[in-house]
């Protein structure tokens, strides 16, 4: 009898090596072969392919999730580290006979999840934030340093252009920039489906990003990705023999047109419809009051940021600018800046309502705020809509009428703080930036306010991270 | 490296007079603090009951093994302390915990120290071992009875 299998626990001090000591001691008095894997604070005694291979049966005392993916096909006992400590004999037992064990799905991490509790939504969209933050913090930052070198200087037609200027907003901007949302459906189909979830996933997030409906349009093409992709994938039974070929060339093609179809004529169409629909209701405005028109520029620029609502009214008011009227344009450029800015705000402020990880991408915020990178915000907005966007349109509303009350005009369509200070450009600067940090505030206030704190689950696991535990 | 390295005699406590987890707690930490070990004694016991509350860390025969990676421990070291059974703080196999390995681990502890205190974890699985060690009366008993374990 040849038994293989790992030990994990949170701490990864104690009871991981506590539970690979009671079991091998057990399993050799009883003349088996065996090996334990410790995936302590550092992992030892890492089990080779040969090893799995050549067992007759994998044991699992683990306390944190791991993953099953090596171990597809085998014999697994999965049990609490506590109890292959307590009984280990009985564990042992349990496995060889086959007594509650269960058989890894090929190439599958929900499986994983399956047998630990079905991962939450939640879980999925923060998977999907992990794939879209670099190209956010990394294509963000780019895209500042190319304003540092004038507002006009990654435009070759300008006479101010630079080359350097111009290629790093080719990369920040063209690419990593359009890259964000795709990544971000890809992280959150894989999430949901594994391996198999990533083609469809990056599909269903490249033509949200063609179609317009920005990051929400990527988080349901993602999760729809995922769902479609699982369920070919894994619900639908097939013959063995046939199934590498199911695999290889049905699930992507079924999963992909299916997704495809969808995101084209179910996400795409009506997208559209809202951007023109919205375009009308701008044109057909006519006269407005300067404050009304201010918070309904605030509230649509940060209601999808990106998507149909932030582009029909940014569009509007750059439209307005050929016409000479410079006012909208700068309410909204400070409708774009407060939400990035008020949520780094947020984490300095109310540091037990957001992850680690979270706390130090609120620190990209100020930087991609002040150069009026709104995109800056949506990896919180994906991890808690509901709670995120109010606060943001809340912010920016605030902002936004502040500056058209007050009849700030801007001769810049883009740029932030880089233009603000330039002479001639902003025509009223004090009341610009006051409205800048009255947003700021409102909408950090407003999250401090509606977020709840982390959880103690999601505490441990960036405790993990960083090593603690 | 020995595992008598982690330890010090003075870090051992033997005192029947505490009765609750909360109290062992508080008496080694104080003892640690006191021997220079951790830099404040609360935020010690905070982290030891974070740990704590994931899952008990009483194991079997009357041992636990409270532990915790804390900001407040400057240098790694192994406590002990034999006590009344603490009728708060079980063990997987139902009795009480009375004897107490008290691991304290820095933040950024090097992997020499992470190694001794599994190979710690680790004899404790031996039952002559707990044996040995709930019959000691003083720190140099433990102390012999380490030392012999030796290291890796």
């Amino acid at each position: 009898m040849r038994i293989v299998g790992v030990t994990a626990c949170p701490t990864g001090i104690a009871h991981t090596y506590m539970a690979a000591e009671k079991l091998q001691s057990t399993a050799e008095e009883k003349g088996y072969q065996v090996k334990f894997e410790t995936q302590g604070a550092k992992t030892e005694n890492i089990l080779s392919e040969q090893d799995i291979k050549a067992a007759d049966v994998v044991i699992l005392a683990v306390d944190k999730d791991i993953d099953l993916s090596r171990f597809a096909g085998k014999k697994v006992k999965k049990v609490s580290t506590s109890r292959a400590i307590k009984d280990s004999a009985k564990v042992l037992e349990e496995a060889i006979n086959g007594n509650g064990t269960f058989v890894p799905a090929q190439d599958d991490s929900s499986q994983a999840s399956a047998s630990s509790g079905k991962k939450s939504l939640y879980n999925h969209f923060m998977n999907g934030v992990n794939y879209m933050l670099p190209f956010v913090i990394a294509g963000g930052i780019l895209i500042a340093i190319s304003f540092a070198f004038g507002i006009e200087a990654s435009n070759p037609d300008s006479d101010k252009y630079n080359i350097i200027a111009g290629a790093l907003s080719k990369i920040g901007g063209d690419t990593a920039f359009a890259l964000m949302v795709p990544a971000l459906a890809a992280g959150i189909a894989s999430s949901v489906a594994g391996r198999a979830g990533f083609a469809p996933g990056l599909v269903a997030g490249t033509l949200a990003a063609a179609g317009g409906s920005g990051f929400l349009g990527g988080m349901v093409g993602g999760i729809l990705a995922g769902y479609v992709t699982d369920f070919v994938a894994n619900k639908i039974q097939v013959k063995k023999s046939i199934s590498a070929i199911f695999q290889l060339i049905v699930v992507p093609l079924i999963a992909i047109t299916v997704v495809g179809l969808a995101m084209v004529f179910l996400i795409d169409a009506p997208i559209s419809w809202i951007l023109n629909g919205l375009t009308e209701f701008l044109n057909g405005l006519g006269e407005t009051s300067g404050l009304m028109f201010g918070l309904l520029i605030g509230v649509m620029m940060a209601a999808d940021m990106g998507g149909p609502i932030n582009k029909s009214i940014s569009t509007f008011s750059i439209g307005l600018m050929s016409a000479g009227v410079n006012a909208p344009i700068a309410a909204c450029m400070m409708a774009g800046m407060t939400p990035p800015l008020g949520l780094a705000l947020a984490t300095v402020l109310f540091k037990n309502k957001f992850t680690v990880e979270e706390r130090t991408s609120g620190k990209s915020c100020w930087i991609l705020g002040a150069s009026y990178i709104t995109e800056g915000a949506i990896p919180f907005a994906v991890a808690d809509p509901i709670r995120v966007i109010p606060s943001l349109m809340a912010g920016s509303a605030v902002a936004a009428s502040i500056s058209m009350a007050a009849g700030v005009t801007s001769m810049a369509p883009h740029g932030g703080v880089w233009v603000m200070f330039i002479p001639n450009v902003i025509n009223n600067l004090p009341m610009y930036i006051l409205a800048l940090i009255a947003g700021t505030i409102v909408t950090a206030i407003m999250v401090g306010l509606l977020k709840k704190p982390v959880q103690k689950e999601k505490l441990t696991n960036s405790l993990i991270e960083e090593g603690i535990v | 490296m020995d595992i008598s390295s982690m330890l010090d005699k003075r870090n051992m406590v033997f005192d029947l007079a505490i009765q609750t987890k909360e109290d062992l707690f508080a008496c080694l930490a104080q003892t640690l603090e006191n021997n220079g070990y951790i830099t404040n004694k609360r935020r010690f016991i905070k982290d030891l009951k974070r740990r704590e509350k994931e899952s008990s860390t009483g194991i079997e025969d009357g041992f636990g093994i409270p532990h915790a990676k804390s900001k407040a421990v400057i240098k790694p070291t192994i406590a002990f302390a034999h006590v009344d059974e603490l009728k708060d703080y079980p063990a997987l196999d139902g009795s009480h915990v009375q004897c107490v390995f008290m691991l304290a681990v820095p933040d950024h502890a090097n992997d020499t120290h992470l190694h001794m205190l599994s190979f710690l974890a680790r004899q404790l699985m031996n039952d002559q071992l707990k044996a040995s060690l709930k019959a000691a009366n003083d720190p140099e008993e433990v102390l012999a009875i380490l030392t012999k374990l030796g290291g890796e």
